[in-house]
């Protein structure tokens, strides 16, 4: 079998389990770069750029104190850009004169580190226009976990614009069955557990008929239709397995911690090249419990994915 | 064994704050800087010792103004187990150890209107950042400080100095007519968080002359880096169902160090009940919490523990 | 923050003072635990608002010390105005009990075009803004002191 270059840098979601169960899946992160880089960077920024422009209320949100913790970012990802990727990025500092060089958007950014006023936009926003993420920072205070400042232009379902200002556990307590057995206790309190040099990953999926990987919840009428057009026999092409790469850092200096989130989307199709993936899909979708799949978004063509699965195997 | 990342630093400077407690200055090794890190901050050192690493914590600070470095103040303590008799004897300026990356326990309240902070002794020394965090943003603050006489309370002219308006001092010798009081606790205006530092005593009266004029527990915060005292610990046993296997943990060891000692690859960071990480499912028996990660509805569950600190009152069956 | 508004009041003991505070609707809720306090021989303030100001409220509210525990009893209005003047003082949700006498004015952020909509009990709204049919959910936001609206096609 022939493993493309899509199949090779796609991030398996799936672990060696045969059904799906929510936990902490965190492992801590090796190596700890916040930020990674695909062939679509280009395609991608671009998308970003188009789309905090046209909807800035939607894509871009901040609370003023969250200022120091910004240029923290700033700080960590740029140093990960030029530590991870010395050949496409390159950072002059002088003092806390800096200058960023992004030599495939062919930008050079001078800005002096720690001044709001030397940056067209907030330091969040700035550095979030140079990487394919989006950015999401939770600062604790008062023993919990504020999402107080996020970039978020591929968002799975949900409103940054809604949910800035809540907490870890009030953004989540739409999805059902999280808070049974305090599971969102304990990952808050793994959250907050989390220290500066030890950053974490992990992965989430889903389904999403359709390619888009805008898809707000402000937008849902443009997108979520798709999810009627799906049939046994488009499934392959329609439908795409969509894996989230999330990481964790602990900022020391605010005591904040970045939630990067890199959304990487496959055809099934592609996905499904690989026999034991198929096998291992099918076995997970078919088990998913139906409030899960409600959840995702996947139950209104769930049936159809699972024949044209089973189609699939019947053929290897 | 997993352990989180460590730094490797060179004590720069030792400096002797009073006839017991010393200032050592951490710096990188490179010509880099070390991370930043919010008020009340500490790190965990690393330390050789005879009988393995010595793992001890110590708030982080700066007094010497300059960016990018530790500072931690150690106090030579009479029954020292060996940290601080270490750093007072053996450690000397050039010394290269590995240090934690900050870690934040006790940070300061962000929706308070005031702060006060009440400190004894080398319980001072969380406040130094937590201060200055607050002076740098412009809030409100005061601190009461109690040291036996004005010689023995380490830095004193640093605060007096930088902090003339916020701090009040009370020293036992009579250097000072007003003693620390938990009936200062009166004073406070409301939107105020109160925080002690200091021993075990010290902590414990102001905790309840707080709950007892009102104060939600929710405005009161304090740190302990040695463990609760423990009147009374007694040796028990423990049957770990997953494996089948029973162990005894005996009065003078913590059930987390049975455990590694029996190749239990238990994950673990403080080792003072504070962080969480050693946390295990308890299937049977009655456990005495002495960890404050936990809250009170989990530790009344009995299904919990964190072993490093929590011991059973008897016989323990836990889900490892 | 608060948000258990129909909740009944409870007295909350072991405070040193008490401050009861009250439109005309309100007062009536409070005598219970009025009494409760004076059983306990608590030191307590009872004050039925009418035309007091903003600047007035806040510099009371301000003076008062740790231990103080606040009932707020009144209209939607009322209770909302002094929650938050309250809470500009320093209170925090574990000192303050509120009860809401009369209608709840609840607001729902429309999904698609975040408009702001005014609603009282009922489940099913259109967005007075974009026309959208949305479902009100239970997702609260305090900084937006709303509930999201899901658009109906969507919860279906």
């Amino acid at each position: 079998m022939v493993i493309n270059d899509d199949l090779r840098s796609f991030p398996f979601p799936f672990g060696d389990s045969q059904v799906y169960k929510y936990s902490n899946n965190a492992t801590p992160l090796r190596p700890p770069n916040a930020i990674e880089l695909t062939d679509k960077y280009i395609d991608e920024i671009r998308l970003k750029r188009e789309l905090l422009t046209n909807h800035p209320e939607r894509c871009y949100q901040s609370s003023s104190q969250t200022l120091d913790a910004q240029w923290e970012i700033v700080d960590l990802i740029l140093h990960n850009l030029v530590g991870y990727y010395p050949d496409q990025f390159k950072l002059e500092k002088k003092d806390e004169q800096w200058i960023f060089t992004n030599l495939q958007t062919k930008e050079n950014i001078a800005f002096t580190f720690g001044d709001r006023t030397t940056l067209e936009v907030e330091p969040l926003d700035f550095i979030g226009r140079h990487v394919q993420e989006d950015l999401l920072l939770m600062m604790q205070r008062d023993g919990d976990l504020f999402l107080d400042a996020g970039q978020l232009c591929f968002p799975a379902n949900w409103s940054l614009f809604f949910n800035v200002g809540m907490t870890f556990k009030e953004i989540h307590s739409p999805i059902p069955g999280f808070q049974s057995e305090s599971l969102d206790d304990r990952i808050l309190q793994f959250l907050m557990r989390i220290e500066a040099g030890t950053p974490w990953g992990r992965k989430n999926w889903s389904l999403m008929a359709g390619n888009k990987l805008d898809t707000s919840l402000e937008t849902f009428a443009e997108w979520g239709q798709a999810r009627k057009q799906v049939t046994k026999e488009n499934a392959g092409k329609l439908v795409h397995l969509r894996v989230e790469v999330q990481k964790l850092f602990r900022l020391p200096q605010s005591n904040g911690i970045l939630f990067t989130i890199h959304s990487h989307m496959l055809p099934l199709e592609r996905f499904i090249q690989h026999t034991p993936w198929l096998e291992q899909f099918y076995a997970i979708l078919h088990e998913l419990p139906a409030f899960i799949s409600d959840y995702k978004g996947i139950s209104l063509y769930r049936q159809q994915v699972l024949e044209y699965l089973v189609e699939e195997m019947k053929k290897r | 064994m997993y352990r989180n990342s460590t730094i490797q630093v060179r004590v720069s400077n030792i400096q002797e704050e009073t006839s017991t407690i010393k200032r050592f200055t951490l710096q990188a090794m490179d010509d880099s800087i070390l991370p930043s890190f919010s008020g009340g901050s500490h790190i965990t050192t690393f330390l050789p010792h005879p009988s393995g690493t010595l793992e001890k914590h110590y708030s982080i600070f700066n007094v010497s103004g300059k960016t990018g470095l530790f500072e931690i103040a150690v106090r030579l303590a009479e029954d020292s187990s060996g940290g601080s008799r270490y750093w007072h004897q053996n450690v000397q300026v050039g010394d290269v150890l590995p240090v934690s990356y900050p870690k934040n326990y006790f940070p300061v309240s962000f929706q308070a209107k005031h702060h006060v902070f009440y400190a004894a002794g080398i319980g001072i020394t969380p406040f130094l950042s937590m201060m200055a965090e607050l002076a740098k943003k412009n809030k409100s603050f005061e601190l009461h400080y109690a040291a036996k006489s004005k010689q023995q309370c380490a830095f004193y002219d640093y605060l007096q100095n930088v902090f003339p308006n916020q701090c009040h001092f009370y020293f036992s010798n009579g250097d000072s007519t007003e003693r620390l009081s938990p009936t200062q606790l009166l004073n406070h205006r409301i939107g105020t968080h109160v925080y002690f530092c200091g021993p075990e005593s010290m902590i414990h009266d102001f905790t309840i002359a707080a709950k007892a004029y009102g104060y939600p527990s929710f405005h009161i915060h304090f740190e302990r880096f040695a463990p609760r005292s423990i009147k009374e610990k007694h040796a028990f046993p423990i049957k770990m169902k997953k494996r089948d296997t029973e162990l005894e943990v005996p009065a003078n060891s913590s059930l987390l160090e049975v455990l590694l000692q029996n190749g239990i690859k238990i994950p673990y960071s403080c080792r003072v009940g504070g962080c969480g990480t050693c946390e295990v499912k308890v299937v049977d028996g009655e456990v005495i919490h002495f960890d404050s990660f936990l809250s009170e509805e989990q530790q009344l569950s009995n299904q919990t523990m964190l072993c490093c600190v929590s011991r059973g009152k008897g016989r323990l069956v836990l889900d490892i | 923050m608060m948000r258990r508004v129909k909740e009944e009041l409870f007295f909350s003991k072991g405070k040193r003072k008490y401050l009861f505070c009250a439109d005309s609707e309100g007062v009536e809720a409070l005598y219970p635990l009025v009494r409760q306090a004076m059983e306990d021989k608590a030191p307590f303030d009872f004050h039925e608002i009418k035309h007091e100001s903003d600047s007035f409220l806040d510099l009371w509210f301000s003076q008062q010390k740790m231990g103080t525990y606040l009932y707020l009893s009144g209209k939607w209005d009322f209770v909302h105005r002094l929650k938050n003047l309250a809470i500009e003082a320093g209170f925090t949700e574990y000192e303050v009990q509120i009860k809401v006498i009369g209608p709840i004015r609840k607001k729902v952020i429309c999904c698609q075009c975040h408009g702001v909509n005014d609603v009282d009990e009922e489940m099913h709204i259109t967005c007075m803004h974009c026309g959208i049919s949305l479902e009100v959910s239970n997702h609260y936001s305090r900084r937006l002191e709303a509930y999201l609206g899901y658009s109906s096609i969507q919860s279906s």
